[in-house]
């Protein structure tokens, strides 16, 4: 697909969007690195081959608008503003992190940022991000919601009342949909009849549209359009990204067990970040040596973030009962 | 090297004691024969001599009843502490002569523990009720509990009440034991009384020719009393079956003659014995009489001076009562109730006239005398009183 | 002092509250025009109209989860389950969400919800309309829970309620809405952790929550007749808990007995056990006792419910035992 640079983009903001997917990217693998070194405690599960949503999606963010994530929110987090330092920190444990150490990987939160927690429970945040729409919409603040969830939410309970209750309300929230094609180990085909996700919104009289969810491109507009759209009281929109998770549901999962190989080299080939990166080279709007740079600032921005995790202080013991 | 001090036997019948007063400040060094405190019996107020060296903390309460053998204070021959603790339970005998107050088996097992655990045959205790308990200084092996089911707070607390002088209006050791001992001989003796109103008008008339004999050998006046207290003395050589008591499930028979008689003092009724009174002329007996209530009155009646006796005079003439009955002094068997001589209207023979006349009544215990055993008795008495110069040999 | 019912003093709560906080939001079923199945919001909707007082569909994870978030977003969110039993969907939202964030967000989030609900049985309504779970969300660390049994406590505690910053249970009993009690019209608040002693004793110390406060002050009125005299103790607040009063009560009287409509098993009358024998097991002159409601499902048949639940009947005779033990 050609890229209509001129009117839709500009060229820095989709340098910016490549950064954005290489340091979710590059920042996920380390995280597999250091997770089997057994130095993070818990579990991840993490965000590789989805990088385009959450970029593409946050890019249209300002600071003061709310993302509510999942448990596979790292690219959530760090697209949405908060420091590689404080992500990574929060992922080892230790004070320095954003959720203080007290969260880990599923209850990162950082409203510093607007980034209001990822989460441990499918559809949890759903309501939640519903809830800070209708708070937007009372006390005007212009402030727009966003709610990232799996093509495993949306069989519950949790994912109809919510789209229900914005969609009569008129809230000012959209629903972006990871559809990865599987929730754990469960093909969303065999989990429901009707494997259309944008299909759903339509039940509640929303706006709703499917997107490439490898495209970068493509989700900065149609993410920036359900944001002008919920911003200036348009309500909310259901929007699907097809997207695909190259590793497995966590780290420890094979993630080949329930899919073909095939069926995850076919989708390792559409992979967001080399194709944007050979379309930019290709329409000649970047060079090689652009992405090298990049690629060089990434690098040091996560071996700093390392670092920094590494020599931080653990939280102290006597803090347990803090805020209880 | 320490020495416990242990509530002293200090008589054949007695089971427990209360330590009245230390004499001895603690710390203070004690010289053996030295008094170190005074005790309250059932029957008296005693001192009680050191063992010598230095007298330590007291281990129990004042006024505090505890059983004969419990140790109440320790001597160490070297100022420091003693490992003894202080002790609310018994504490086992120090000497196979020491009487103790009857146990059940149970209590026998007791602990080294402070505070018993479980009361009187392993019933169960409040974690109140022994707070409480500990605080007080109550032994728990005392108590039965009101509910029977368990011992509670109002069980201990009535205890204690019940064990000291402190309930509302302070009652003296001697009130609580007057209290004890006669309440406990009305209920087990089953008393019986016999009155005879005899001709005291000789009695008067020999009374007074004596009283300048007895001035000048005695040197005090001769009185009603010591004429009774003789005559009882001649009736129990008489009637030697009088002479025993009720004990060990049988009569009991008395070796000698001692005839006690009742004396009030500020302190409360006490009953000085005479001795081998069957053995004492009237004049000897009167010169007992006057020594023990003198001593009574001073409070420096000896122990030994109030036990056995086999037959008690209580006299109320002087209180200008005609008649009453008085209850049985445990173990004795009979007690004489004397009211006042007065002149009274008599019959003789065919014709009233005025009479001098005293109202005798005699209590007598019927588990170990008959109505005819006692009536010989009093038959003897009034024979006497009447014809009182056999009193004289 | 004007008498008010139950009911109305915890709308005049609102009311106050919501004039005071234009970031009150108020969230439920039938709580907008309709004035609420218990009438707890009536003539609210007419005051501060639709944006403020939204009524939803029966949607209740939905509802809770979007209180929970509008309240993660500077309002002050209450959602009324009116139906406590009803919160049961919404548990999820209420555990690992509302009750975590602030801990885990290490104090940067604040969440100042209010979930209100009424509990207990009223009029034989059977047993999925009468649970008197309040227990559970106690044990749940980041909840505060609320058991006013007076109108007077109601409106006091509902409007400390309405100015906390985390998540709180306002947990009102349906068989109270009606009472009456003079309640001031001044501004008071009550604060959390101070319990009551609604009646002074001597001889037993007698724990009792919600509806049950009533049915003891009955038993202890009763109990008072023959000699007996019981003091009664009224949490008010679950969580926080003022156990010292309790400790202190039991120190006094030697005798605790808790009576709680719901089940003994793992309630809050185990609580209060355990925690008396923990501080103040010597002063104890008998085994506590409970009358809490058997363990059973709430049958309809009104005779099978009053077999089940307690009563002030049960409650003295329960007393007397402890007394003779």
């Amino acid at each position: 697909m050609e890229i209509v640079a001129t009117q839709d983009l500009d060229v820095r903001l989709s340098l910016d969007l490549y950064r954005g997917m290489l340091q979710l990217r590059d920042f996920e693998l380390k995280v597999q690195e250091l997770y089997r070194a057994g130095m993070l405690p818990g579990f991840v599960h993490l965000y590789v081959g989805e990088e385009a949503v959450a970029v593409g999606v946050c890019a249209s963010l300002k600071r003061y608008d709310l993302v509510y994530s999942t448990h596979r929110g790292h690219g959530h987090a760090l697209a949405k503003g908060v420091t590689g330092r404080e992500v990574m920190a929060e992922l080892w444990g230790k004070q320095t992190g954003c959720s203080g150490g007290r969260g880990g990987s599923m209850h990162m939160f950082a409203p510093e940022y607007g980034f209001m927690g990822t989460n441990g429970i499918v559809g949890g945040g759903i309501p939640l991000a519903t809830g800070a729409a209708l708070a937007a919409q009372l006390r005007n603040s212009g402030q727009v919601a966003v709610s990232f969830f799996g093509d495993g939410a949306v069989n519950s309970g949790s994912f109809h009342e919510s789209l229900n209750i914005a969609s009569v309300w008129n809230l000012p929230v959209v629903f972006a949909c990871e559809n990865n094609l599987y929730a754990t180990e469960m093909a969303f085909h065999r989990a429901t009849k009707n494997t259309g996700v944008a299909s759903r919104g339509v039940a509640y009289n929303m706006p709703s549209v499917e997107v490439n969810g490898s495209d970068v491109h493509e989700c900065f507009r149609t993410g920036r359009e359900a944001i002008d759209r919920a911003r200036s009281g348009g309500g909310p929109t259901l929007i699907e990204f097809k997207t695909y998770r190259f590793l497995g549901h966590h780290e420890g999962d094979p993630g080949t067990e329930y899919r073909t190989k095939d069926e995850v080299e076919s989708w390792k080939r559409r992979c967001p970040i080399k194709a944007f990166r050979d379309k930019m080279i290709s329409s000649k709007l970047a060079s090689e040596r652009d992405f090298e740079q990049i690629q060089l600032e990434t690098d040091a921005w996560l071996e700093d973030a390392v670092q920094f995790s590494k020599s931080s202080p653990d939280p102290d013991p006597s803090t347990v009962l803090d805020f209880c | 090297m320490e020495s416990e001090i242990v509530m002293p036997q200090l008589g054949l019948t007695m089971t427990e004691g209360s330590v009245n007063s230390w004499l001895k400040q603690p710390g203070e060094h004690v010289k053996k024969g030295e008094m170190l405190f005074t005790v309250s019996t059932d029957k008296v107020e005693m001192e009680v001599e050191s063992t010598g060296s230095v007298f330590l903390n007291p281990l129990v309460d004042l006024n505090t009843l505890v059983s004969v053998g419990t140790v109440i204070a320790v001597l160490t021959d070297q100022a420091g502490q003693t490992g003894i603790t202080r002790q609310t339970s018994t504490n086992g005998q120090t000497s196979p002569f020491i009487q103790q107050p009857p146990r059940t088996a149970e209590s026998k097992t007791a602990t080294a523990d402070s505070t018993e655990t479980t009361g009187r045959g392993g019933i169960p205790t409040s974690p109140r009720a022994r707070s409480l308990a500990k605080r007080l200084g109550v032994n728990l092996a005392e108590i039965t509990p009101a509910s029977g089911t368990r011992i509670v707070e109002a069980d201990v607390q009535a205890h204690y009440d019940r064990s000291t002088s402190r309930s509302s209006e302070p009652v003296s050791i001697a009130r609580r034991i007057t209290a004890e001992r006669t309440s406990q001989s009305f209920e087990r003796a089953p008393h019986f009384y016999l009155g005879r109103l005899v001709n005291a008008g000789k009695l008067v008339r020999l009374r007074e020719a004596l009283q300048s004999p007895a001035e000048r050998n005695l040197g005090f006046k001769i009185t009603y009393t010591d004429f009774l207290l003789r005559a009882l003395a001649i009736a129990l050589r008489e009637e030697p079956a009088v002479n025993a008591y009720w004990g060990d499930g049988g009569v009991v028979a008395r070796s000698t003659i001692d005839v006690g008689f009742a004396a009030q003092t500020e302190k409360g009724l006490l009953v000085p014995v005479i001795f081998n009174a069957g053995l004492l002329g009237l004049f000897a007996i009167a010169s007992q009489r006057k020594e023990l209530s003198d001593k009574a009155r001073e409070g420096k009646l000896q122990l030994q001076d109030l036990q056995g006796g086999s037959a008690t005079l209580s006299n109320l003439g002087t209180y200008g009562i005609d008649y009453f009955q008085a209850i049985l002094n445990p173990p004795q068997s009979v007690i004489l109730a004397s009211g006042a001589i007065a002149k009274r209207p008599v019959v003789m023979g065919d014709r009233v006239e005025a009479a001098d006349t005293l109202n005798l009544s005699l209590s007598a215990d019927h588990r170990v005398l008959d109505g005819v055993a006692a009536a010989k008795f009093m038959a003897a008495l009034a024979r006497m009183i009447e014809d009182p110069l056999e009193l004289l040999v | 002092m004007r008498e008010i019912t139950y009911g109305e003093a915890g709308v005049e709560a609102l009311r106050e509250e919501m004039a005071r906080d234009s970031s009150i939001v108020y969230i439920g079923q039938g709580i907008g025009p309709r004035g609420g199945n218990f009438r707890q919001t009536r003539g609210l909707w007419k005051e501060f109209g639709d944006h403020r007082l939204r009524d939803t569909g029966i949607c209740e994870l939905g509802e809770t989860g979007v209180a929970i978030g509008a309240a993660m977003n500077g309002c002050r969110a209450v959602v009324d389950e009116v139906f406590l039993d009803f919160i049961l969907e919404a548990m999820t939202q209420v555990v690992q969400q509302a009750a975590t964030i602030h801990y885990l967000s290490n104090g940067k989030i604040k969440v100042p919800v209010v979930i209100r609900g009424a509990m207990g049985s009223v009029r034989n309504a059977g047993a999925q309309h009468a649970h008197s779970f309040y227990s559970w969300f106690a044990h749940t660390p980041g909840l505060k829970v609320v058991v006013p049994a007076t109108p007077r406590d109601c409106k006091g505690l509902f409007k400390t309620a309405l100015r906390q910053d985390t998540p709180v249970l306002f947990i009102e009993h349906k068989a109270l809405y009606n009472i009456k009690e003079a309640v001031p019209t001044e501004e008071y608040l009550i604060p959390f952790g101070e319990a009551s002693v609604r009646r002074s004793g001597k001889d037993a110390t007698l724990v009792a929550v919600g509806r049950m406060v009533h049915v003891a002050l009955e038993a202890a009125a009763a109990l008072d007749r023959d000699g007996i005299s019981v003091e009664v103790i009224d949490p008010r607040t679950i969580a926080p808990l003022d156990r010292k009063t309790i400790v202190d009560s039991v120190r006094k009287t030697g005798r605790l007995a808790i009576v709680d409509e719901a089940p003994s098993m793992c309630g809050f009358s185990a609580e209060v056990i355990a925690f008396a024998c923990e501080q103040a097991l010597d002063s104890m002159d008998a085994p506590p006792r409970r009358i809490c409601s058997l363990h059973a499902p709430n049958p309809f048949s009104p005779v099978l419910e009053d077999q089940m639940l307690p009563t002030s009947t049960k409650v003295a005779h329960e007393i007397r035992q402890l007394i003779a033990a």
